[in-house]
């Protein structure tokens, strides 16, 4: 029965799925300039050395204290990584102007988009507020388990460094009273 | 080391950074990192940009 729902869900998902990559192909007329591509290789490297960092800490922890050590469930710790991974290339980029499309219609750094990811926020943080009420206990046996506000909450803390970095962004340039049109 | 050739030719023609990133199909923040000397272009901007500003890739990048 349950794979039989995943099914269904599969085939009700496929035909919005392709219409909503057709209408985004459409949308999408911007691109990457040279430095950009650049500096996003750049934070591809920068996340992967973090996430090898924090797997390496890791395992090096659990074996100097493996009595009192309490451990990560493997999905906890395979979704952590990730996250880690991508808040490191977020942050790298947007500080470096490289996260969006140059070319974009979009005010990328300005009030709407700042304004888009504190709703983004509000809507995980609410959400996560009312799965955590509800929600079974995190350690069990002292090993830190997958719940599923676990996996809220590791969204709303990858929006939330977004939204940090882009107010940090902006307040840079401000203060730096970089003008669009400079001339000299 | 700063691109103060390429700023003065860009001053000259009277085109804002911006006007020249639109010109050259770049960021304006490239344009500024290359005549800052914090970013050194492919050959292909560096053509794009001599193109847009009527000058050869001698008179601009060569030291």
């Amino acid at each position: 029965m349950g794979k039989m729902m995943i099914i269904v869900l599969a085939l009700c998902m496929a035909p919005v799925m392709a219409i909503m990559m057709i209408g985004t192909s459409k949308c999408n007329k911007g691109h990457f300039d040279e430095m950009q591509e650049r500096i996003r290789g750049n934070a591809y490297k920068y996340s992967c050395i973090s996430v090898g960092c924090f797997l390496g800490c890791y395992l090096l922890y659990s074996f100097i204290t493996p009595d009192t050590f309490i451990r990560l469930s493997s999905e906890i710790l395979a979704a952590i990584t990730i996250a880690l991974g991508i808040v490191v290339f977020d942050i790298y980029c947007v500080m470096k102007d490289a996260y969006y499309y140059f070319n974009e219609k979009t005010i990328v750094n300005g009030k709407r988009m700042i304004a888009l990811f504190e709703i983004i926020f509000l809507l995980y943080s609410a959400s996560f507020s009312s799965n955590i009420a509800r929600g079974k206990e995190l350690v069990q046996d002292g090993i830190v388990m997958f719940r599923n506000y676990c996996f809220t909450g590791i969204l709303m803390l990858i929006v939330l460094s977004h939204l940090v970095a882009l107010i940090a962004k902006r307040a840079i340039e401000k203060k730096a009273g970089e003008s669009v049109d400079e001339k000299s | 080391m700063k691109n103060l050739r390429m700023k003065s030719a860009r001053a000259a023609k009277d085109f804002s950074q911006e006007e020249l990133a639109k010109r050259c199909d770049v960021s304006r923040q490239t344009i500024s990192a290359i005549e800052k000397g914090d970013y050194n272009p492919t050959i292909n901007l560096c053509v794009a940009i001599c193109k847009a500003l009527d000058k050869t890739l001698d008179e601009l990048f060569w030291e």
